[in-house]
């Protein structure tokens, strides 16, 4: 520690040098907190999600709807708590600039008993029961087209044809507050599902999936089985999985992620690596003499090699801080932007041990030559 | 004239003196390959999904569909597709029948190769397909289905990339054993992902009675306004009408867009770092020259010389590290299978993209390279020369 400002001295001996390392720096640091934050955030969203909550799907595909027959049947289903039929709703608002949000319509009772993510005020539900073409928006949908109880929302939905043509006339009836931590329905609008059923144009007497309650969560993967196993070999098969599994595989969908991500973080450090490796050599080699002077007025080899080394992970530490920094208040924009939440410790902690290794590695060899110097020779500049 | 030799002079020794300061230089070789390395990687998939538009769209082929704008939604029953059929401004084949051809797309899960199941479009097209197109999908394996039965000829992607579509397999598909009879391709185009089979009989086996678009062959290009108003106005038709290389153009274009503004912040951002790291090689480059920058100007060379020097060697550092970068990104990912969304694409690194990154490069160079030429041509010459 008596040491410190002696280390400091020597990162600042070049002011203009070190602050351009040091921004070099920062800038890698911020790349790999907002790319790491933004895969961490895939999986904290994976781990949100229930494992009690059950999602049947056509095992056709997803976009296949399944007849609401399966729907009684799914409910007398042993260690079946609740279930509810839900048509996928997800739309366009008419304003100038269109913005797509997600949406389901819905059989109002059932998925208040059997989603209790959502806290949607009891009142709102009555409403919805009460108007057919009643819509109840998440606060974030609301907030972002200024909408509020009342007004009228004309919404395109991305699927589904209304029989009297062009957009699907809602009327707000009701606001929520959003909750990012439910994937699927924290940000979702939320129809009727008897208007949306008879009103489309095809696939009336269908739902696009049920979710299901289970009594018991240890006993979700055998009450999925038997699910199933009442459809196989009819011409409507489902795939009943945990909401858990479900978003795991939607995420898989989109493509390998992580790997892009390792990638080019892998890129960036490399590339960074040798630009502060070559500048930790480059600042010993030009202090050899004050390096000889240091060990002549009694410091030891192993000191000499300990301040070189500790001025690299005082400096990449500060500069990897500030790059950590930067993007952790980036965050909060990233999360309205991608819709989920982004829980940055661990990212902001293995981003400080990629720091530590890479003043390790960069600091280590000049260190050494730091060590290895003999006073004569330094002196003498050979 | 002898202001271009001085800058000939001038640039020749400093980069003569290059390899003296081979670690410092080396930085910014490296820091430019890099981001155009990662950079053109990241655009060759975006390249890659523009390059999959499918080949057989023409000139005067147009697609009508639900006002989603979905090919697999719409819903379309044999009346509309009468409707549509008279609409002004369809082609007549040999036969003086409208040339309408009525598709049926479905989605359908299948074991992936990769494990687990993955989307894939399973596509049911009418007998008038042939008809209609310049260029059919080409079977290159097995034969035809034969309308009717349960039979259906894979894509060559669709095969790399899924289990049971070999020809001779039988993939179980809504409760039905569909036999793969064929393979086709489509000279690389996006519609090697998906399967195909006869319009109705895919309508038959999986409950349907409605089409879910329709494929017009108009009499000329210039039709298309007057084809697309007449149905558009017509009440008892919701729909909308494209030009059918527009369509798939709009549905891969939000594709590569988002995979192009990736591609280029990752590459902005990188490319500020390397700028840092450019700066710091040419600020101890100039450093190290002092004197002889210093000599130079009092024999009476031009600081506009000494500037362009400096940017000259920055520039020199920044271009073979391009090239780098670019083969790698080359040797490592051109015609590498990406897989986006349930398709997968080759990635493309175009010649384009290898000119992007120069150009990125170029600039990287210069801007790490002008503020220490600046600074090398304002040296005082009486204190340069007295340095040691």
């Amino acid at each position: 520690m008596k040491y410190l400002h002696l280390v400091w001295a020597g990162i600042w001996r070049r002011p203009g040098r070190a602050t351009l390392t040091l921004l070099s720096i920062v800038n890698a640091f911020l790349l790999y907190g907002l790319l790491q934050g933004f895969v961490s955030g895939l999986g904290d969203t994976v781990a949100d999600t229930h494992a009690d909550v059950l999602i049947t799907l056509s095992r056709v595909s997803q976009l296949e709807p399944l007849p609401m027959s399966h729907l009684a049947q799914i409910r007398a289903t042993p260690g079946v708590k609740s279930a509810a039929p839900l048509i996928i709703f997800s739309g366009a608002y008419h304003t100038a600039r269109p913005a797509n949000f997600g949406g389901f319509a819905v059989d109002p009772d059932s998925f208040v008993a059997t989603d209790t993510d959502e806290a949607i005020p009891p009142q709102d539900i009555v409403a919805l029961k009460r108007t057919r073409t009643g819509v109840i928006l998440p606060a974030r949908v609301a907030a972002q087209f200024n909408l509020k109880v009342g007004d009228r929302m004309p919404v395109k939905s991305l699927m589904w044809t209304n029989k009297d043509g062009g957009a699907w006339p809602l009327d707000v009836v009701g606001v929520y507050a959003s909750n990012p931590k439910d994937l699927f329905f924290g940000s979702s609008i939320l129809a009727n599902y008897d208007y949306v059923d008879q009103a489309r144009t095809q696939s009336t007497g269908t739902a696009s999936l049920f979710v299901v309650r289970v009594d018991d969560p240890a006993q979700a993967g055998q009450v999925a089985q038997r699910i199933d196993a009442q459809f196989a070999n009819s011409p409507d098969e489902t795939k009943t999985e945990s909401e858990q599994q479900l978003v795991a595989d939607q995420i898989k969908q989109i493509g390998d992620i992580g790997f892009v991500v390792r990638a080019i973080v892998g890129a960036v450090f490399f590339a960074l690596l040798f630009s502060v490796a070559a500048v930790m050599m480059q600042s010993v080699r030009e202090r050899t003499p004050e390096l000889a002077v240091l060990k002549t007025i009694g410091f030891t080899d192993t000191t000499v090699l300990g301040l070189i080394l500790a001025e690299a992970l005082v400096f990449c530490l500060v500069s990897a801080a500030i790059g950590l920094g930067l993007s952790a208040l980036v965050f909060p924009l990233a999360k309205t932007a991608v819709g989920f939440r982004i829980d940055v410790g661990p990212v902001l902690l293995a981003g400080l041990g990629l720091a530590l290794l890479l003043a390790l590695i960069s600091g280590l060899p000049p260190a050494l030559r730091g060590m290895r110097l003999s006073i004569v020779d330094a002196l003498a500049g050979r | 004239m002898s202001f271009l030799r001085q800058i000939w002079a001038v640039s020749a020794m400093s980069l003569a003196a290059l390899p003296s300061r081979a670690g410092a230089s080396l930085v910014t070789v490296v820091g430019v390959a890099t981001v155009v390395g990662v950079m053109l990687s990241l655009l060759g998939i975006g390249a890659g999904v523009t390059g999959a538009l499918p080949r057989n769209d023409e000139p005067g082929a147009v697609i009508v569909l639900a006002t989603s704008g979905a090919e697999i939604m719409g819903s379309f029953s044999q009346a509309d597709v009468a409707q549509i059929a008279e609409a002004p401004g369809v082609a007549r084949g040999p036969d003086g029948k409208p040339m309408v051809e009525p598709l049926a797309g479905v989605i359908v899960e299948l074991e992936s190769k990769a494990g687990g199941t993955n989307n894939i479009l399973f596509r049911g097209v009418g007998p008038a397909a042939d008809r209609m197109s310049k260029h059919p999908l080409h079977v290159f394996q097995g034969r035809r289905y034969q309308v009717g039965l349960h039979e259906l000829i894979a894509g060559r992607r669709a095969q790399a990339n899924f289990k049971h579509l070999d020809v001779g397999d039988t993939v179980m598909l809504r409760g039905t054993p569909w036999k793969v009879v064929g393979a086709y391709d489509d000279k690389g185009g996006v519609d090697e992902n998906g399967i195909v089979t006869d319009a109705d009989t895919l309508l038959a086996a999986f409950n349907r009675t409605t089409y879910t678009s329709v494929i017009v062959k108009l009499d000329s290009p210039a039709s298309f306004r007057r084809f697309k108003d007449a149905l558009t106005s017509n009440p008892q038709l919701q729909v909308q009408v494209k030009p059918l290389g527009q369509y798939y153009h709009d549905q891969l274009a939000a594709l590569n867009g988002l995979v192009s503004f990736v591609g280029y912040f990752v590459g902005g951002v990188m490319a500020v770092g390397v700028v840092f790291g450019a700066l710091n090689t040419m600020y101890s480059a100039v450093d190290a020259r002092k004197r002889e920058i210093a000599t130079l100007r009092a024999l009476g060379f031009g600081g506009i010389a000494v500037v362009i020097s400096v940017v000259l060697e920055s520039v020199a550092l920044a271009i073979p590290g391009a090239l780098l970068g670019a083969a790698a990104a080359w040797l490592l990912f051109n015609n590498h299978d990406v897989h986006l969304g349930g398709s997968s694409f080759p990635m493309a690194v175009t010649p384009g993209l290898v000119v992007l990154g120069l150009v990125w490069a170029l600039m990287i160079g210069l801007v790490g390279g002008l503020a220490p030429a600046i600074r090398a041509a304002r040296l005082p010459v009486a204190e340069a020369l007295r340095a040691t």
